[in-house]
């Protein structure tokens, strides 16, 4: 029993998720508001468990770790999660409305492995929290509008997801073979065997799988664009950054020893392949949602350059970077589930004179845009150019000159939408609409947050 | 302390001028009142912190800290020099906005951009930290590209030579083609040059300025990483201040912006390059930079004489002004390399004058257009008969751009001689000669050509109204107290305050 106290977020999220299940089945006619009431109290009463009193240490035999940067890291997972549930509590669509709770059951699910993955020091734990991770996202992809191709989607995303854990079993495997343990505190670097360098790098298959990094990132443009359009916030985010901080753990060791540097030549070509490959993907999109699930991928390959950084600052740009590609992110998708007309097959042309219609969405997603574009005042600003000052001070010129060009790239294409947002169109094809009231208010808590971060990135590291 | 409000004032009236009626004339009055309430503020300050009389005066405020551990801070120092600019600034900003008076399309919006690049050139020139600097250059040149897009003019520009079939594919001329390419300048340079401020923020340990001069003693800007980033911040600020393998942005955005875009792009964004080597290479590279001096003497007189001559070519007016003033620039990177106080602060008196002049020129041909519908120098004739106002302040401009006595160019162009000659390479003085020879030859013949000649058949129609007038008769006059006083700008940057600045 002395154990569970460690547990404890994770677990209010899991009995969160049962409640939410059970409302379902009780015949009543104001069902959504229980649900949503139900879902904010369990997601604020887990952050502040988070936030005050969660005890800090290892526990379960060491399998686990809790300490300052996970809890952070969770809070933000769970916040992330928060929004972009509220935002399908208040879909119009019939399937939604039907099945809103078994939605929030798996998407509960998901998180809650999540934020095992982000704690766990195991292979064996770690594996099942990737499952956890995963599995309901294959089920929820198949949901979408369109049926053929979203179980198309879905299929590609269930094999090559369930190969890519095939790959994780036997990279712990080799693991095992060289160091007799299960636990990855207990990986010795420095030592010159080949089979680490193996074990390595089937270990970064399945984590360049889940996170869409460069040779494994073709699953993300046909799940995005065949999904319901309402998990995106979470699709597009969570799991994301749930692996990435696991990375960030994985290899933290690294340096302690006499550095293996296959290893890290290894994870460069993942960086740069992302990196490059991601900016030269996007820049051909004319679909939104391909573009806006390529343009992810330079964001994944920041991401794990920041997460493998060997200097002890790196941690606090990865809690910044992940705040504001949570933030940025979910509320990007917001304000697109906003738009009236919206659906899968949406162009970029499509947007043009939204300013005209509703300039209060046109200005927040400009404001998102240009955060996640990296442009002064955002939050993104800080994140992008944060990493690549501290790549130069470790890994030399090459990495921030691959940072700054994407930077420049992604400028051009993040800022040929927001072109289309504000030019004219011709008057007979305007109609004003109004969002939704709890809409509104999601998009203003984003955009507070990704306004007040770019104004004094040091506030992170002020709350936590 | 007083004076960060001019980083907020235009962020108000930014947020009023959205909230008002669009059709309505607050439209119009909100940013300039606020751009008014900058230049009051700055005077003001200067007067409260007696300016005038004091030698040497630095104001260093430190807001707070953004990431300690790598030693960033929003910080900001003022000294007589940045209030020099940030006037010039202002200038430049008040007449943008008078310019876009007479546009109906989305005034608000066009207001809007030029505010935003107003906080940004502000920051910029206070700026203590190297990466609040580089935030603050973000945001003034973000904007740029949204303004040209938006209400650029699309050029019918004849397509010949053996690149034809690439160049008509590009779509040479049409606005989104110069709107690309200004972009792609600007934001290679910011690249470059937030890669050369990162370098040097991470080899010094801290990026404040201040900082970084107090450490001076050790050869700060001779390591070889240090090298590589003094390169690329010349680079960057280079292509931002048009030096002259990468100058050619400038003529086709210039070309295409419309007046008020053009105004900025010649007042103040050619300005940041330049406000970067006055603030950066000069202060801390100054090892580095004697060492490659010779580098910008060269560069620098290829863009006096090449932009002269390719001026001389011309027959779009708006291209005529872009190339006078890439020769113009031309006269500031060769005083810099001159490596003496006069130098110096000749540059920044050519800067500020080339600021106001090359406003006035850009103001004077976007009224031309507005009367004769067209720009080019072929088709204009008899000006002086068919508006006498037009035609007299686009002759003062000319005029002042030559560096005609009497006018702020003259005095600017005789303190960058003179430093010439101080410097011990005299020979050089045949460079500026040259260009303000050939600079005379070209301003008289298109003055002859579209406000001397008459022909038969044109009438009267005076077409200024009140506002231009005003601003028109305001950059005059400072024109010409610059020209008849120099003393008191000088007194600003003359040698003790440029010791202060440079940290000596």
């Amino acid at each position: 029993m002395d154990q569970i106290k460690f547990l404890l977020p994770e677990i209010t999220l899991i009995l969160l998720s049962f409640a939410l299940l059970f409302n379902s089945l009780i015949d009543q006619i104001d069902k959504r508001i229980t649900n949503k009431i139900l879902l904010i109290i369990g997601s604020l009463v887990s952050i502040i468990l988070l936030l005050n009193g969660n005890p800090q240490g290892y526990f379960l035999n060491d399998t686990f770790e809790n300490n300052t940067l996970t809890n952070t890291i969770k809070v933000l997972l769970v916040s992330g999660t928060l929004l972009s549930l509220l935002l399908i509590s208040n879909s119009k669509s019939e399937q939604f409305k039907n099945y809103f709770n078994e939605y929030c059951f798996l998407l509960i699910l998901s998180l809650v492995g999540g934020m095992i993955v982000v704690s766990s020091r195991e292979f064996l734990t770690m594996i099942i929290s990737f499952e956890i991770l995963s599995i309901p996202i294959y089920l929820i992809s198949a949901m979408g509008p369109n049926s053929k191709k979203s179980i198309e989607a879905a299929t590609k995303l269930f094999f090559f997801g369930t190969l890519s854990t095939v790959f994780l079993i036997f990279s712990a495997v080799l693991f095992y073979s060289i160091s007799g343990s299960t636990y990855i505190n207990d990986i010795i670097w420095s030592t010159k065997d080949s089979v680490i360098v193996l074990s390595t790098i089937f270990l970064l298959l399945t984590v360049s799988f889940k996170c869409a990094l460069y040779p494994f990132h073709f699953w993300v443009s046909d799940t995005y664009e065949s999904a319901p359009m309402n998990i995106l916030p979470f699709l597009s985010t969570i799991p994301k950054i749930a692996i990435i901080a696991f990375v960030f753990f994985f290899f933290q060791n690294l340096y302690n020893f006499n550095t293996n540097y296959q290893i890290i030549n290894i994870i460069s070509i993942l960086i740069i392949g992302s990196i490059s490959f991601g900016s030269i993907l996007s820049v051909k999109q004319n679909n939104l949602f391909r573009l806006l699930a390529y343009s992810g991928i330079p964001h994944a390959g920041i991401l794990i350059a920041c997460a493998i950084n060997p200097l002890p600052v790196s941690s606090d740009f990865l809690i910044l970077y992940f705040t504001f590609y949570i933030f940025s992110n979910v509320g990007l998708f917001i304000c697109l589930n906003s738009l009236p007309k919206i659906n899968k097959d949406f162009t970029i042309n499509d947007l043009s004179g939204l300013y005209k219609d509703s300039s209060f969405i046109a200005i927040c997603l400009t404001i998102f845009l240009l955060s996640l574009a990296g442009a002064p005042l955002f939050a993104g600003f800080w994140g992008k150019f944060n990493v690549a000052l501290i790549s130069y001070k470790s890994f030399g010129l090459f990495l921030p000159i691959l940072i700054m060009a994407s930077a420049a790239v992604s400028f051009y294409y993040y800022i040929k939408i927001i072109r289309f947002i504000f030019l004219n169109k011709s008057i007979d094809q305007t109609y004003k609409f109004s969002t939704n009231t709890i809409n509104i208010f999601l998009i203003i808590i984003c955009v507070i947050i990704t306004m007040a971060l770019g104004i004094n990135p040091n506030l992170m590291t002020k709350i936590f | 302390m007083i004076l960060l409000s001019i980083l907020l004032i235009p962020l108000i009236a930014i947020v009023l001028t959205n909230v008002v009626d669009k059709k309505s004339l607050y439209v119009k009055i909100f940013p300039l009142l606020g751009s008014l309430g900058c230049l009051l503020l700055i005077l003001y300050y200067s007067y409260h912190n007696n300016l005038l009389s004091l030698v040497t005066f630095i104001e260093y405020i430190h807001l707070y800290d953004i990431f300690p551990k790598l030693g960033i801070s929003m910080s900001f120092s003022i000294s007589k020099i940045s209030i020099i600019l940030l006037i010039l600034a202002n200038i430049t900003i008040t007449t943008a906005l008078f310019s876009t008076f007479n546009i109906n399309k989305r005034l608000n919006e066009i207001n809007t951009l030029i505010l935003a690049i107003s906080i940004g050139i502000y920051g910029l020139i206070i700026a203590d930290d190297l990466f609040v600097f580089f935030l603050f250059y973000e945001i003034a040149v973000v904007p740029m590209f949204l303004m040209i897009t938006n209400w650029g003019y699309d050029l019918k520009r004849e397509i010949s030579g053996p690149f034809k079939k690439i160049l008509s594919s590009l779509s040479v001329g049409t606005k989104s083609y110069g709107a690309y390419k200004i972009t792609l300048y600007l934001l290679v340079g910011s690249l470059l040059i937030f890669l050369g401020l990162g370098i040097v923020g991470i080899n010094e340990g801290t990026f404040s300025i201040t900082e970084i001069l107090k450490n001076k003693d050790f050869n700060i800007g001779t390591g070889s990483d240090l090298k590589i980033a003094f390169f690329l911040l010349v680079l960057g600020f280079g292509s931002h201040s048009a030096l002259w393998p990468l100058h050619t942005w400038a003529p086709d955005g210039h070309g295409t912006a419309p007046t008020a875009g053009s105004i900025i792009f010649a007042g103040i964004l050619m300005k940041i390059g330049v406000i970067g080597f006055i603030k950066i290479l000069i202060t801390i590279f100054s090892v580095t930079f004697v060492e490659f001096s010779n580098i910008l003497i060269f560069l620098a007189s290829i863009n006096i004489i090449y932009g002269a001559f390719t001026a001389m070519m011309q027959d779009d007016l708006k291209y005529l002004a872009a190339y006078a003033s890439l020769s113009h620039i031309g006269y500031i990177f060769l005083a810099l390399a001159m490596n003496n106080e006069l130098g110096l602060s000749s540059a920044i008196l050519q800067t500020v004058s080339h600021g106001l002049i090359i406003c006035l020129l850009f103001f004077s041909v976007g009224l031309i257009f507005n009367l004769k519908k067209t720009r080019s120098i072929k088709e204009l004739n008899s000006l002086s008969d068919n508006s006498p106002w037009i035609s007299k302040i686009f002759i003062f401009a000319a005029f002042a751009s030559i560096g005609f006595p009497l006018t702020s160019g003259f005095v600017a162009e005789f303190l960058i001689i003179s430093s010439i000659a101080e410097s011990g390479k005299p020979l050089l003085i045949v460079i500026p000669l040259i260009g303000i020879f050939i600079t005379t030859l070209y301003m008289f013949r298109t003055v002859k050509k579209i406000c001397l000649k008459y022909v038969e058949g044109n009438k009267e129609s005076s077409s200024i109204s009140f506002d231009e007038k005003l601003i028109c008769s305001f950059l005059i006059i400072i024109i010409i107290i610059v020209g008849i006083a120099p003393n008191f700008f000088l007194n600003f940057i003359n040698g003790e305050s440029i010791k202060i600045f440079l940290g000596i």
